[in-house]
Parts: C-alpha cells; sequence; structure tokens
C-alpha cells in the first residue's frame, strides 16, 4: 500500500519534471526562418484572407484572392506587369465584326491539363461556358446572351449580344474569365472547390493545403513552358492580422504580402521594399438621385454643392499618406476614361457650397444618411466628409455595417440614399456596368438613367479605335461626375505590397494589372 | 468512481445536443448569408436567391439543423461550402493545433502561477501587491494585443522566434517547440494572474488554518509544511481554477490562432462565422464541448481522488 504510493507520487513527479522541462525548452528555444532550407526554392507569401473559393469562376476578383487562381489555371490572355496584354494560351486574339461583338481566338497548340489531358478548342468553349452560366461574374460582365463556340481546329469565337471592347481584358488573370479550366472537372461538382484542374504552372497540392489557413502549391510537370516555372514550392498562408504579416515578412518567415497604409509605412522604416499601385476608387455615392428618401438629392446643385464642400487634398493627406490621392471621377489615372481636368472639377470651395445650397432652397442645410461598411480607413474617411459637409450645414448620419453582406442588401433595396464605396480598379465596360447601365445593384439601387451618359456609353462601348474608347469614357465619366455630380470621389487609394528584396525580385504592377504576378514574373532574388 | 463517471457521461449528451442547436440558431442570426460571400459585393439580389437555393440555405433552419443532425448520426459532419472539404478532415487536421495550444499554455499557466502564487503567500506584504498589480493586468490585457505585442518584440525586433504559423510535432519537434512559444505565452498572461491569484488567496488561508500552526509549533519544517499540507490544502479550489482556465484557453483560441496564423479549430470557428459557413461552425463546435466536458469530467475525478469528502458525497 506504501509502496503503491510512493510509486504514484515518484510517477507525478517524474511526469511534472518532464512538462517542466519541455515548457522550459518551449521558452528558450529559437529558430531562423522556415523558407528555403535544403536549397529547395520557395515562394511563401502571405494573405490577410483566405480565396473564396479555388473555383476561379466562383471566385471575386479581388487582387489578392486571385493569386490563388492564377498560379494553377493560365488564362486565355495575361496582363503582364506593365499592364499590357500578352499571350498566353490564346496565341493571338481579334475582332472579327466592326462593331466589337465576335472575338476569334487563336488556341496555342500542345498544351496540356495538369492531369496530362489535353486542351481543345471545344474544351475551352465549355470552360468559357460554364463561366457564363455559373460563373459570379460571367453573366454580368460578358453580357447575358454571350456564347463561346470552337469553330476550327484551335480557335474559338466568342459572340456577345452587346459590343464589349473591354473583351481581351476580360479573359486576363486579372478579371478570371478567361481561366481555362480541364472540361472533365466540370463533369463532377465540387472537385473544383478543393483541387485546382487547369493549365498553370503550378497545381494545388490538396495533401499538404490545410484549407483557410495554408495552401501549397507544386509544379505542374505538365506545363507548356517549363522555363516559367521558377520555384520549387509557392505557400500561401493566411495570417488575418497585417501587423503580424507584416512581422512574418520582416523576420524572413515569408516573402511578400499586402499589406495596408500602416505597414506600408512601418515596411519601409523596417528596410523592406513597397511596391504601390494606385487601384482604390474610394468616394460617396450619391444613389437616390430621384430624391424618394432623401428629396434634397433630387436636385443636382444639392449634390454637386456636396461635391465642392469635400476638402479632398487634406482627406487624401490625412487619411492615406503616401498611399493615397486626391481623386474625384470613376476612373484612375493610365486608365481608359481618365481625365485630368474632371479629376480636378470641384476643387474644395466651401463657400460655394453654400452659394448652391441656398439657390437650391437649403441654405439652413439639412440631415440625410450616409451607409458604409466599417474597417479602419472607411471609418475615418466618412467621419472626415461628414465633417466637410457639417461645415455647410449638412449632417450626415453614419450608419455603419460590420457586414460587407448586409450592407448591399440593405443598400441595393433602396435603404440609403447615399453610400460610401471603395472599388477596385476594372476595364471601363465594367465599372460602367456596375455604377450606370448594369441593372440594380449596389452602385445604382434605383437604376437611375441620364441618356446623354448612356450615348456616350454606347459609343465607347462600340469604339473600335482604341483612341476613341478613351475619348468616348472620359466623357461618359465626366458627365457622370461634373455635370450630374452622380458620385463625390474622396480618394484614389493605392495598393501596398511589401516585400523583402534579398529573397524576391521583379515584383512589379501596374494599375492594369493590380497585382505582381506570381506565377510568371516574380523571381528568386541571385 | 464509475458511478460518477457514468453519471457525468450521461448529463453530458443532452448538453451536447443543447449546445448544437444553440450553435446553430445563434449562427442563423447572423446577419447576411453565404451566398451573397461567395458571390462579393456586385452580386445581383437574383443571383444570390439563386445560389442561396442551390446551396439549400433558402429552406427553414429547423430543417436545416434536422439534416445536419441526421448526418451525425451516420458519422458525415458535412461539407463546408467554401472549401469543399469534408468538416470531419478540417476537424481532424485543426484538432492537434488547438489542442497543444490550450494544453500548453494551461500546463505555462499552471506552473508559474502556483510558484507566483505560493511565494506571494508565503512572503506576503509587497509580494502579494506586486502580485496583485500583475494579475490585474494579466485579466485587463486583451490577448490579442498581447500577443502582437510579443510578435512585434521577439520577432520582428529582436528575431528570435518565428512570428506566425505552425508545424507538427511530428515533422520538426523544434519548429514546433519554437512556433509554440509565442502563442503559448499570449493565452497564459491572463491564466497565470487568474491562477496566482487564487493560489495566493488558498493558501494564506491553509496557512492561517489551526493544524498548520499546530504542526509548525511542533517544528515541522517549514517548507515541508507548505508544500506538503498548505498545498494539498489549497488544490481544490486551485485545481478549479486550473480547469477553468483550460476551458478559457479554449475560447481565447478563436482571436489567438488567428494572430498567429494556427491552423486549429478557434481559426476555424472565426472564419466559418464570417463566412456563414454553418458546418464549420458546427463542427468546430461540437468538437469543442466535447472537450470541455472531459476536462470537467476529469477535473471531478481528480477532486475525488484529492479530497475524500467529495468521494463520499458523490
Amino acid at each position: 500500500m506504501f509502496a503503491h504510493h510512493a510509486r504514484r507520487r515518484r510517477n507525478r513527479a517524474l511526469a511534472l519534471g518532464a512538462l517542466t522541462a519541455s515548457a522550459a525548452l518551449a521558452l528558450t528555444a529559437c529558430s531562423g526562418g522556415a523558407s528555403g532550407t535544403d536549397e529547395e526554392k520557395v515562394l511563401t507569401i502571405v494573405s490577410v484572407a483566405p480565396p473564396v473559393s479555388l473555383d476561379p469562376y466562383l471566385q471575386n476578383v479581388d487582387p489578392v484572392n486571385i493569386w490563388f487562381i492564377e498560379l494553377a489555371y493560365d488564362p486565355l490572355i495575361r496582363v503582364d506587369g506593365a499592364g499590357e496584354l500578352v499571350p498566353d494560351l490564346a496565341s493571338s486574339w481579334e475582332y472579327i465584326d466592326d462593331e466589337a461583338k465576335q472575338l476569334e481566338l487563336t488556341l496555342r497548340e500542345d498544351v496540356l491539363f495538369s492531369d496530362g489531358t489535353e486542351m481543345t478548342a471545344e474544351g475551352v468553349a465549355a470552360s468559357l461556358s460554364y463561366a457564363i452560366s455559373t460563373g459570379v461574374n460571367g453573366a454580368a460582365w460578358l453580357g447575358e446572351g454571350t456564347t463561346a463556340e470552337a469553330t476550327a481546329d484551335g480557335t474559338v469565337v466568342i459572340t456577345s449580344a452587346e459590343s464589349n471592347p473591354s473583351l481581351p481584358s476580360l479573359l486576363t488573370q486579372r478579371v478570371l474569365l478567361g481561366s481555362v479550366v480541364n472540361p472533365t472537372a466540370l463533369d463532377e461538382p465540387g472537385v473544383l472547390l478543393n483541387g485546382t484542374h487547369g493549365a498553370g504552372p503550378y497545381v494545388l497540392d490538396s495533401e499538404s493545403t490545410v484549407a483557410d489557413s495554408s495552401y501549397v502549391y507544386e509544379p505542374n510537370e505538365h506545363y507548356w513552358d517549363q522555363d516559367k516555372i521558377q520555384w520549387d514550392r509557392i505557400e500561401i498562408d493566411i495570417v488575418a492580422n497585417t501587423a503580424a504579416a507584416l512581422q512574418a515578412v520582416q523576420s524572413g518567415q515569408a516573402d511578400l504580402f499586402r499589406g495596408d497604409t500602416a505597414t506600408g509605412e512601418s515596411a519601409i522604416s523596417a528596410g523592406l521594399e513597397v511596391e504601390a499601385i494606385p487601384f482604390g476608387l474610394i468616394g460617396m455615392n450619391y444613389i437616390d438621385r430621384n430624391g424618394e428618401l432623401a428629396p434634397e438629392l433630387a436636385d443636382v446643385r444639392v449634390r454637386q454643392a456636396l461635391n465642392y464642400a469635400i476638402d479632398r487634398d487634406s482627406i487624401a493627406q490625412a487619411v492615406y499618406g503616401e498611399w493615397g490621392t486626391p481623386g474625384g471621377a470613376l476612373a484612375l489615372e493610365g486608365t481608359i476614361g481618365f481625365d485630368e481636368e474632371t479629376q480636378d472639377a470641384f476643387a474644395y470651395d466651401p463657400e460655394k457650397a453654400r452659394e448652391l445650397l441656398e439657390e437650391a432652397g437649403y441654405a439652413d442645410g439639412f440631415s440625410i444618411d450616409v451607409a458604409y461598411v466599417t474597417s479602419v480607413l472607411s471609418d475615418v474617411t466618412v467621419q472626415a466628409v461628414a465633417a466637410n459637409w457639417a461645415e455647410i450645414g449638412v449632417t450626415a448620419n453614419l450608419v455603419n455595417f460590420t457586414d460587407a453582406g448586409q450592407a448591399v442588401s440593405e443598400i441595393t433595396a433602396k435603404g440609403y440614399p447615399i453610400a460610401y464605396y471603395g472599388y477596385g480598379q476594372l476595364p471601363p465596360t465594367i465599372v460602367a456596368r456596375s455604377f450606370f447601365d448594369g441593372g440594380a445593384n449596389q452602385y445604382n439601387p434605383w437604376v437611375t438613367e441620364d441618356a446623354e451618359l448612356n450615348e456616350l456609353l454606347d459609343a465607347a462601348s462600340q469604339a473600335a479605335d482604341p483612341a476613341d474608347a478613351q475619348e468616348f469614357y472620359a466623357d461618359a465619366f465626366t458627365r457622370a461626375y461634373s455635370d450630374l455630380a452622380w458620385q463625390g470621389g474622396v480618394v484614389n487609394s493605392a495598393q501596398v505590397f511589401i516585400y523583402d528584396p534579398e529573397t524576391i525580385t521583379n515584383v512589379r504592377a501596374d494599375t492594369n494589372s493590380a497585382t505582381p504576378d506570381i506565377a510568371w514574373e516574380i523571381a528568386p532574388a541571385e | 468512481m464509475i458511478r460518477l463517471i457514468a453519471t457525468r457521461i450521461a448529463v453530458s449528451i443532452p448538453v451536447l445536443f443543447i449546445m448544437t442547436i444553440l450553435t446553430f440558431l445563434l449562427a442563423s442570426l447572423v446577419p447576411g448569408d453565404a451566398a451573397t460571400q461567395i458571390l462579393g459585393p456586385d452580386a445581383t439580389p437574383e443571383r444570390v436567391a439563386q445560389l442561396n437555393a442551390e446551396l439549400g440555405l433558402d429552406r427553414p433552419v429547423l430543417e436545416q439543423y434536422l439534416d445536419w443532425l441526421a448526418g451525425i448520426f451516420r458519422g458525415d459532419f458535412g461539407t463546408s461550402l467554401f472549401s469543399g472539404e469534408p468538416v470531419s478532415r478540417l476537424l481532424e487536421q485543426r484538432f492537434w493545433p488547438t489542442f497543444w495550444l490550450a494544453t500548453f499554455a494551461a500546463l505555462v499557466s499552471a506552473i508559474i502561477g502556483v510558484t507566483f502564487g505560493v511565494v506571494a503567500a508565503v512572503k506576503g506584504g509587497w509580494a502579494a501587491r506586486v502580485l496583485d498589480g500583475i494579475g490585474m493586468l494579466g485579466i485587463s490585457l486583451p490577448n490579442f494585443w498581447v500577443a502582437l505585442l510579443l510578435i512585434v518584440l521577439f520577432a520582428g525586433t529582436l528575431g528570435w522566434l518565428p512570428a506566425v504559423g505552425y508545424t507538427a510535432p511530428e515533422d520538426d519537434f523544434g519548429e514546433f517547440l519554437s512556433r509554440m512559444v509565442l502563442p503559448v505565452t499570449a493565452m497564459s498572461f491572463a491564466g497565470v494572474a487568474l491562477i496566482a491569484k487564487q493560489t495566493r488567496e488558498s493558501m494564506a488561508e491553509a496557512l492561517s488554518r489551526d493544524f498548520m500552526r499546530f504542526l509548525q509549533a511542533n517544528g515541522f519544517p517549514r517548507r515541508r509544511l507548505i508544500l506538503k499540507y498548505g498545498l494539498r490544502y489549497a488544490a481544490i479550489p486551485v485545481l478549479a481554477t486550473i480547469s477553468a482556465t483550460f476551458v478559457n484557453h479554449i475560447g481565447g483560441t478563436v482571436t489567438l490562432e488567428s494572430v498567429f496564423a494556427i491552423p486549429g479549430l478557434g481559426s476555424m470557428v472565426a472564419r466559418g462565422t464570417t463566412n456563414h459557413d454553418l458546418a464549420n461552425i458546427q463542427g468546430a463546435v461540437l468538437l469543442f464541448t466535447a472537450v470541455i466536458l472531459l476536462v470537467n469530467l476529469l477535473t471531478d475525478i481528480v477532486y475525488t481522488l484529492l479530497n475524500p469528502k467529495v468521494r463520499a458525497n458523490a
């Protein structure tokens, strides 16, 4: 009995000792970075959120979300780091009509999918049809009634009901609509969610991948250009907190991530490189232009007054610092539809704003609801605008949402006269569809129309010559902003990519490509 | 003892059941839906409604719940709407990181907390006051803030430890330990404070009892007196605190795993909630509940072993 007790006590003491020792070991252990051991070339990227889906067509086109897709799915046409369209799975393309409705793509020969099956014109047409029928953006962006058909050996023709000069841009890895899916995977619903079935340089290693935490890609041995494969492994780890993500890059655990304004500053002082790309259109959307909820908004002078009252320079400087510029209209510099003069319309002039309000019969001001989705930057931006408006007697009742989905449905259901927007750079056709002529959505719940604007947009979409398209889109965006004052743009914000120049090189992107190309361009540093 | 275990297990089953109903209801009340999440901000309301119907999310909550429950009895925990992975695979992948994190944190909290508590009780005076101060700090500082501070200091500035991530112990044990240090430290912060406070109070009470004074008056060595009789006297409330701390730590994994990018159940719940991925939330919460019930059962057993009075009442 006693002996038994004694043994039990000794065992307990031993166990305790072992635990203490391991805890002590844990407390003193230290280690260097994890990537790049045994000269294996590993690219480690940190993303603050996992992909919405691994299915290219159930994926939204957030510039970081697309990383998860572009590694495994080559697009028909690629947009390179300089923003130029270059051949990928399609070796060439051209409109075969005069109205930009029929685009013929000549496919690259001898392309294999990651399972070794051959890419055919029929397969590409099936993939495009899947994008149109099932894709998140397919029908909306390619246009209802758009079809894809394999015409001759190795060519596919996309026919859309409406003119669409942006079609080639929509088929790039930036917008994903041309990311070709192996037709064998289209027959098995579900396989696209937890594996990849494309003709890209890498393929998802499902065994090593932990969904929502860590995504591991290996080289695709069937890829059509093995020279493009620069890494033995690419890992994208999900770190929800940007400050922790920055530390991961700073401590050498990771090579690249998309930061924000706060981490951008810290990264520079920590000796990391920052690639900043103008990308975001941020502002106030005066959606109740008919004055159903807020009669004041029906008067164009009121909307113009609100625009004159916004001190864009100060807000851009104070909130975004180096990572933002004042911006009014719906086109970023360097993209189709940009116009310098329009960008500077409504220079800050509270006196003029007051006069316009007085003319419109609101000398004493009014109060109005403003809906927005809360985030560090949106909170501050919206409050700054509200403070500007208060100076001309307009009281903004800020209604914040923590859930973006809920905000979208309530705004779309005509719940608010003004909504804050943060919109990422996309081809002008799509911007126009979102804000002006794409039916009821969160950017235009009342589907307000303007005959002159519609004419300009029609002309723009039919313009075969890019210079004409630029002119018509610039006129259209000017009409919407300067004349109609449908929106009050505030800031054009930059995306901030932070990387370690000692481990990776060739990190470049342009407003038109938005994201550094991790599949083709980013390479190990010498 | 067997009766105690049997009773506890019998009580646990309805608890698990009620927990699943509550989780399902609460998760359904979170504003927004999975289809909007999948389709993104630009989707039309028609497309959202269509996808919700395709996913079966437009059915009454009760019907969805009963479907899910029927699946559980067949051993089918459902499939994640987003990753397409069976929830059972996700639970298998994610159980161990959370287990190690919560267990190490409980051990570290217990060892350091009890040591601090005993020292404070024995020394009294300023030591007790310093401990109370540290205790208040530990309880009031949010753990994710402590976590970020630790990351910035030990990973960023000093470069001693990895900032984020997890390595399985069977893959690389050294790496596993080094990656556990910061999360375990962040998580133990409040635990140490609570346990130390409880230990100090219980120990102070033990030291003031007549039998202790009697033993001391009889020339019993003080060290042995404190470590053998004092600790044993204080053990039950301290054990209760340690067990409660462990349960707290499981809740803490939800925030800390996200900060440290640990692929555990906590981050699965956090992600599932923002995404409205019901099967993921249900699976993880079910497993959490089962573990908590098990910990409570083990605590009861240890109580019984330590205290004959509890045994007699059981």
